[in-house]
């Protein structure tokens, strides 16, 4: 994929260094890491927020910032939307004038109504900001970044602007963003299971230090990795194909492309529409899968997979076993368990999960 | 009673010229005032303490040594005011530009305090969110910084107005109280207190005098329920 931000950049403050040297591609990247680990610093210097200590920031191949060369553009130059963590719209300004901000009519081939469309925020184009509700808002901003011409979209903690019973809907509408305007998209959070419903590509911060930049299913075979991300919370995802759907049973049937594997899932309380062929992403939770040396029959669990051990890591009276199934996924058991049944690194095993503990995530 | 109301000639145009004045006074202050207030509100610099003291001087100096200090600088022989009588032929002091200056220098603290603050209340986060969206520095000030520090640029200007009809030291020491040219409401109030048996004309006087600040000042309280409902809301 096509590189769009280059960076290699150091920002020294009084107890905290940020140290960060990455090339960011096309698509959807999550940043994640815990609060105050320099996600937001990360994302103020490539707007040009804040100017890094040393080092350089391309982004589309131009060179916005470099130290060495003293080049550091304006802000209003860099292009870059930022829909901050507190949203900012303008209170002064109706929703219309806040979208139409940045917006150059004559030359800008973003098309508004397309815009207003694809985020549903027609309805409040004559309102105030403060008459609008936390995701309405957090969704105005989007549109405004969008209109400006962005070439990237950065977004601060977007799941924690609005209520928390509600931060979910926000990430269809990331989804519809991406892929209608086709802007790439850097999203902070410390929420890994919200990135991971957006995006698998992740890069892991800690200590304003990047500590890998890769797919999740990569990323679990590093124990550094796994102690930094097991904390949020996480959960799998398995890229499946339907190749059946019984709705009067509530129930799909997926295999993969290489057909060795088939699961059967609950079809509700998933909303979207389900078709034969569609790719599916297909969620479960470590804890909610059991591993077992041979096929087990007599037993009501469904779902029965064969996979290989690559690694098992242990932490806390858990064992972490990272099984490959044809894509790597994370299975939690006790550690009592794991010595008992000697599940270590080539064992052979089936990992067994209910349907009900599977969730459709969305078609890509 | 009608009789008690009839304005002479002269009382009218204490009048006219104390408008005049505080019109003008107010506009020409503001751009100076926000310029300055932005600056103060945005910037540090070196000595920054200095230049406040300075600027917030005319607040608790008495007028009439601001008027001595005015008419020093400005008079004839003042080093302002030497260069253009002689040069342009233009003389200030004593004249109704010397009470536009007295009012403006006078007036000049509380303006500037006025935008400062409301300026310092604009949040810079969505200066930079306007600076994201590719606004220029001018576009950022124009469209975001000082449309929402409005109500402290209208109570600024009802400062500066305000201030103005009630400028008489300064007045009086640097433009003098000539009738017509330099005489205002104060002025005018003054000289006929002065007279005995001018009692009717003193009250007239005094009466516009009360009527106009308390003009301003319900205006003033206007802007800022209205500051506090948009902070509310």
């Amino acid at each position: 994929m096509k590189s769009v931000l280059e960076l290699n950049i150091k920002l020294i403050r009084k107890d905290f260094l940020l140290d960060i040297q990455t090339t960011i591609s096309e698509g959807i990247t999550g940043i994640f890491g815990p609060s105050g680990h320099g996600k937001t610093s990360l994302l103020d210097s490539i707007a040009g927020l804040t100017r890094p200590d040393s080092g350089y920031i391309n982004i589309n191949g131009k060179q916005v910032f470099n130290s060495e060369e003293r080049i550091n553009d304006k802000v209003q130059s860099r292009k870059i939307g930022y829909v901050f963590q507190d949203v900012r719209l303008f209170p002064h300004l109706s929703i219309e004038k806040n979208l139409k901000y940045g917006w150059n009519r004559k030359v800008s081939n973003i098309d508004f109504d397309e815009v207003i469309g694809t985020l549903q925020i027609r309805h409040l184009l004559n309102k105030k900001p403060e008459f609008c509700s936390g995701g309405e808002k957090q969704r105005v901003a989007i549109g405004r970044a969008i209109l400006s011409g962005s070439q990237i979209l950065l977004m601060d903690e977007p799941f924690s602007a609005v209520d928390v019973r509600l931060r979910k809907d926000i990430i269809p509408f990331l989804n519809a963003v991406y892929q209608k305007f086709n802007i790439p998209l850097l999203i902070v959070s410390h929420d890994l299971p919200d990135l991971l419903s957006l995006t698998e590509n992740l890069l892991l911060l800690k200590d304003g230090k990047l500590l890998a930049h890769d797919k999740f299913h990569n990323l679990i075979l590093n124990e550094k990795n796994l102690d930094v991300m097991h904390e949020s919370g996480w959960f799998n995802i398995l890229h499946l194909n339907v190749f059946a759907y019984l709705p009067a049973k509530n129930m799909v049937l997926l295999n993969n492309k290489s057909d060795n594997l088939q699961i059967q899932v609950l079809s509700e309380p998933f909303k979207g529409n389900i078709e034969v062929g569609n790719e599916i992403k297909v969620l479960i939770k470590p804890e909610n899968i059991a591993l077992a040396k041979e096929q087990v029959s007599n037993i009501s669990v469904r779902n029965q997979i064969p996979g290989v051990i690559k690694k098992v890591f242990l932490k806390d009276g858990l064992a972490f076993c990272i099984v490959d199934i044809g894509e790597n996924i994370i299975v939690e058991v006790t550690e009592a368990s794991q010595k008992n049944m000697k599940l270590i690194q080539g064992e052979e095993v089936f990992c067994l999960f209910k349907s009900t503990a599977a969730k459709i995530l969305t078609f890509n | 009673m009608s009789e008690l109301f009839t304005y002479s000639a002269s009382e009218w145009s204490a009048i006219r010229l104390s408008l005049l004045v505080a019109i003008i006074c107010a506009i020409i202050i503001l751009p100076i005032a926000i310029l300055i207030g932005w600056f103060l509100a945005r910037k540090d610099f070196y000595g920054k303490s200095i230049v406040e003291g300075i600027l917030h001087l005319p607040l608790v100096l008495p007028p009439i040594t601001t008027g001595y200090l005015l008419l020093i600088v400005f008079g004839n022989n003042g080093f302002i005011g030497s260069f253009l009588h002689e040069k342009l032929g233009i003389q200030i002091a004593f004249s109704f530009y010397a009470a536009v200056i007295a009012a403006i220098v006078v007036s000049f603290p509380l303006v500037t305090r006025s935008i400062r603050l409301s300026i310092e209340l604009v949040d810079k986060k969505l200066e930079q969110a306007a600076q994201t969206l590719g606004a220029s520095f001018l576009r950022v000030f124009f469209t975001v910084t000082l449309p929402l520090a409005m109500p402290g640029v209208i109570s600024g200007f009802i400062l500066a107005f305000a201030r103005s009809l009630g400028e008489f030291g300064a007045t009086i020491s640097f433009a003098g109280n000539i009738e017509g040219e330099t005489q205002t409401l104060p002025l005018a109030i003054f000289s006929e207190m002065q007279i005995p048996g001018q009692e009717a004309s003193t009250f007239r006087l005094v009466f516009v005098s009360v009527l106009l600040s308390l003009i301003a000042m319900i205006g003033a309280e206007i802007v800022n329920k209205r500051i506090l409902k948009n902070k509310a809301g």
